[in-house]
């Protein structure tokens, strides 16, 4: 799942280069390459397509402008998660997003989940290989991202969600590999505690 | 980037990096040493392995769903036509299907060249500005500075317009310093002002500079 090394295909760094010179085509053939991935982390991080399609958009304009600030075309992809980050946590912290299940719902759903007739309750042992998860597991799962840390967050969304390399997490980031794992770790230890009455 | 309590040596850190990757023999040997001696760390570690899980499933993408199957698959182990039950699951299911909502890709790349060349029509505006306003100030600036306003007078006298007349001779000013003289165009006459037209100049009248010593010559730095 994860390649520890990221290359960047010379044909993506012709295009940054023609984008940085101010060719706007080859910049729309970056926008095709990343949007999916920008989106994805975005709408992890703020909960709603809307928000996060808003975000990304203006990710991809500010890049845009400051091209000329990227040293490396080799590195625009791990740049431009940088700034896609970083514009959803702002936008996270500035608009005081909220996530489409409201607490009240998780809350009752975990105290159900604990009552000794709980039958809703979810042990992983009989479909921990697929199946679909049950919706409140899912809007639990969902809060519980919610309330870790956003350097944690990321580093979990940036590397177990999407599947990002290490090193492009550190380069993401700004901090060493070794972090990248210690905040990784961190998160899931604490959704582990936030999540113990569906783990079995 | 936080590193809250970083411990290296924490078993649990080396099974959530198990988790991801090969560990080195002896990181991996610590840790199997430390689970094999304590339950609770090997039910921490179980722990910790089944939220791993479950985050990669709340993240899996939507599966593309037979949903001809799927709902013959349900059909077939519905009890009777207990229709109302069905349609929770069939709810349940889009729901999660909605795990990451589609991305009409060819619209949002629409929208960004949109927003970039809005920017760039924008940058291109100033960049004209600077270009057409920058000599248009150096020039007023230099206007003004030539036949600047002083607004120094106490109320009730004419305020001059301070024109820089020709550099006058040496032996007008300071040995060694260069000058102007400071005329106006002003209302005041010239045996009003007490200034000395400097040969060869002529005005209709001048004034005082207010703020200069002299109030005649102007001695430049």
């Amino acid at each position: 799942m994860h390649t520890e090394v990221a290359t960047t295909p010379p044909a993506e760094v012709a295009l940054v280069q023609r984008a940085r010179d101010g060719d706007s085509d080859a910049f729309a053939a970056l926008v095709k390459r990343y949007q999916r991935r920008a989106v994805s982390v975005a709408y992890r991080l703020l909960g709603n397509i809307e928000d996060a399609s808003d975000v990304s958009q203006d990710a991809f304009v500010r890049a845009f402008g400051h091209l000329s600030q990227l040293d490396d075309p080799s590195r625009f992809g791990a740049w431009l998660m940088r700034v896609v980050s970083n514009l959803a946590l702002n936008y996270r912290r500035s608009r005081k997003l909220r996530m489409a299940s409201s607490l009240d719902d998780v809350e009752a759903a975990s105290a159900e989940a604990r009552s000794p007739s709980g039958s809703k309750r979810v042990t992983l042992g009989s479909d921990e290989n697929g199946g679909p998860l049950p919706a409140e597991l899912h809007a639990a799962i969902t809060e519980a991202m919610e309330q870790l840390p956003d350097k944690q967050r990321l580093a979990l969304i940036l590397f177990s969600v999407e599947g990002m390399p290490q090193k492009e997490v550190a380069e993401i980031l700004e901090c060493s590999i070794e972090l990248v794992k210690w905040n990784v770790f961190q998160a899931r230890r604490k959704l582990k505690e936030m999540l113990e009455p569906f783990i079995g | 980037m936080s590193d809250e309590g970083y411990n290296p040596d924490d078993p649990l850190f080396a099974l959530s990096r198990s988790l991801d990757e090969e560990l080195p023999e002896d990181v991996r040997q610590k840790m199997e040493e430390a689970l094999a001696a304590s339950e609770a760390l090997r039910a921490e570690a179980e722990s910790l392995r089944a939220t791993d899980r479950l985050v990669k499933r709340w993240a899996s993408p939507p599966a593309d769903l037979d949903w001809g199957r799927h709902a013959a698959l349900i059909e077939a182990q519905a009890p009777g036509d207990d229709s109302e039950e069905l349609d929770k699951l069939d709810r349940l299911l889009e729901r999660w299907g909605r795990t990451v909502p589609l991305l009409d890709e060819g619209s949002f790349t629409a929208a960004v060249m949109a927003k970039v060349r809005l920017e760039r029509r924008r940058a291109a505006r100033s960049s004209m500005l600077f270009r057409l306003g920058a000599p248009l100030a150096a020039a007023a600036a230099v206007a003004i500075a030539i036949t600047g306003s002083l607004w120094l007078m106490p109320s009730g006298e004419p305020i001059p317009y301070v024109n820089y007349a020709r550099e006058l001779s040496t032996d007008r000013v300071d040995a060694g310093r260069p000058s102007v003289t400071v005329v106006s165009f002003v209302r005041t006459p010239v045996e009003q002002a007490g200034i000395t037209v400097p040969e060869g100049m002529s005005f209709g009248s001048v004034g005082s500079a207010a703020g200069y010593a002299s109030g005649r010559e102007v001695l430049l730095p």
